[in-house]
């Protein structure tokens, strides 16, 4: 008997009772209404990087990238706030107020009265109490709320981990993510357009964009290499196991012919030569093997190649 | 109309309540996942906490992945960390803080159908590697494929092949030693 057989035998388990099922059924639906309703109110703990933040970062422009997405803007929709004078912060509890209010108590001393206002460009600005605002600003309306529905999109578009930077997307998936998250937002009406190159080989990366006043999602697309962290290498992984073991022209190779290949795909998927490791793991067994990869993404990319024999 | 569970995944991202559909297809495997390494009444216990994990995580789900099982499995493993740390940290001794070298195993063994396992399979499955063993229960017991052992513990696919190569060869060495040793026990005792 083969072991997968004999270990299947030993690991059978009855049946759930229906009486658990019918428990655990209902703990889902309860907390089903509970994110259902508050949602939103889950939305303001959401600690994921803004968009905005990401956006600065790739594109170096923080600039124009302010200006994107708060020019002409309806307060509600803003991403960023001005907190003190000419400096930016993401807006990220859906308070300006108390947005400040963290930035600058995360500075230390003591932090003075705030007031929010609403410059003439539709830009939140909280500055200390006393301080003047800029000429056509009016007060915030008390118990103003940012809207987080626009900001649960920049939240979900921009977080660094999510698949529109590091999924190695195809532009219609790309799109089809952005989609999806717009109606999770309960936003409805917006446009999305995809800008710039894709790549060829290895991942195509997108930065969003968003617009809320114009109703607008941009993805700026760029081919990148390691940044997308264990989706190259999960690609590498597999070319290398479809190359080696057992895609339909796999070939049993030395190790020294084994780390030629994987340099090789590594640098078409773009992987900096520096970020690859790849190493000889040994043998496995007696008499002559094949070469077999072992990847592992790591501060780099690890690929051990071990000697396995075939049969 | 049968949607596939990146479907209902998609949809219940909107409609918390309808993940309840994914719980109606997949609520039995999960909880036979938990059964199996920690009995029938800790897995009642913990069944509940791992779908509602799963709700609140339900916007995090790959639609790539057309079958929820492996992102399940993934929950339903953390929670089963959580719980072993926590039983490890009050059975610890004095001295002893850091059970981040815990191996389960016994709590797994325990749970196995005594009336069919063998000792010489008991002894093998505790040699191997804690990661070998995941990978090789995963693909025995939960019926993966690499791929979906791969989401499910988040290492790449190509990991898991060797994982699984290694325990599968490590296992049949020892199950094979352990029958020439009767044999030979047998022969020299003339049976």
């Amino acid at each position: 008997m083969d072991v997968m057989d004999e270990l299947r035998g030993v690991g059978a388990t009855p049946p759930p009772r229906p009486a658990t099922l019918a428990a655990v059924r209902t703990a889902i639906l309860e907390e089903a209404r509970e994110v259902e309703t508050p949602r939103r109110r889950r939305w303001l703990q959401h600690p994921v990087l803004s968009s905005v933040a990401a956006v600065v970062l790739v594109s170096g422009g923080s600039a124009a990238v302010l200006a994107a997405v708060s020019h002409g803007t309806n307060p509600r929709t803003t991403t960023t706030i001005e907190c003190g004078v000419d400096t930016f912060i993401p807006e990220e509890t859906g308070s300006p107020i108390l947005d400040c209010y963290q930035a600058l108590a995360q500075q230390g001393g003591t932090v003075p009265p705030l007031v929010g206002w609403v410059t003439s460009t539709g830009l939140v600005a909280v500055l200390p109490s006393g301080q003047p605002p800029p000429d056509g600003s009016t007060p915030l309306p008390p118990g103003f709320q940012v809207d987080t529905g626009v900001r649960y999109l920049t939240d979900s578009l921009g977080d660094v981990a999510g698949p529109l930077l590091g999924g190695c997307l195809a532009s219609p998936a790309a799109v089809q993510y952005a989609d999806r998250q717009l109606a999770i937002a309960e936003l409805s009406g917006w446009q999305i357009r995809v800008e710039g190159a894709t790549a060829s080989t290895g991942c195509t990366s997108y930065v969003a964009v968003i617009e809320a006043q114009g109703m607008t999602i941009d993805l700026q697309s760029t081919p990148i290499g390691s940044s997308s962290g264990g989706n190259v290498t999960v690609r590498l992984d597999e070319r290398l196991h479809s190359q080696l073991v057992s895609g339909p022209q796999a070939a049993c190779l030395s190790t020294a012919a084994a780390r030629s290949l994987a340099d090789r795909d590594a640098a078409e998927l773009g992987l900096p030569s520096d970020e690859v490791i790849v190493s000889d793991g040994g043998s496995v067994g007696s008499g002559r093997g094949c070469a077999t990869p072992f990847v592992e993404a790591g501060g780099g990319v690890d690929v051990v190649l071990w000697q396995v024999p075939r049969g | 109309m049968d949607l596939s569970d990146a479907e209902v995944m998609a949809r219940a991202a909107g409609e918390p309540e309808y993940f309840v559909h994914v719980f109606d297809r997949h609520g039995a495997a999960v909880h036979a996942f938990l059964a199996r390494r920690i009995g029938r009444h800790a897995a009642d216990d913990l069944l509940a906490e791992v779908w509602v994990q799963a709700l609140r995580s339900v916007e995090r789900y790959d639609a790539r992945g057309p079958d929820a099982r492996p992102w399940l499995y993934g929950i339903a493993r953390n929670m089963l960390r959580t719980h072993w740390r926590a039983r490890s940290r009050s059975e610890m001794p004095l001295g002893r803080t850091d059970p981040l070298d815990l191996d389960p195993w016994g709590d797994v063994d325990a749970q196995l159908d005594a009336a069919r396992r063998s000792p010489a399979l008991r002894v093998a499955l505790a040699a191997l590697p804690v990661e070998d063993r995941e990978v090789l229960l995963l693909v025995a017991w939960e019926e993966l494929t690499p791929g979906e052992v791969a989401v499910a513990l988040g290492v790449p696919a190509g990991t898991v092949r060797w994982r699984l190569h290694r325990a599968r060869a490590s296992l049949r060495r020892q199950l094979d030693d352990a029958a020439r040793a009767a044999n030979s026990i047998d022969n020299t005792m003339g049976v």
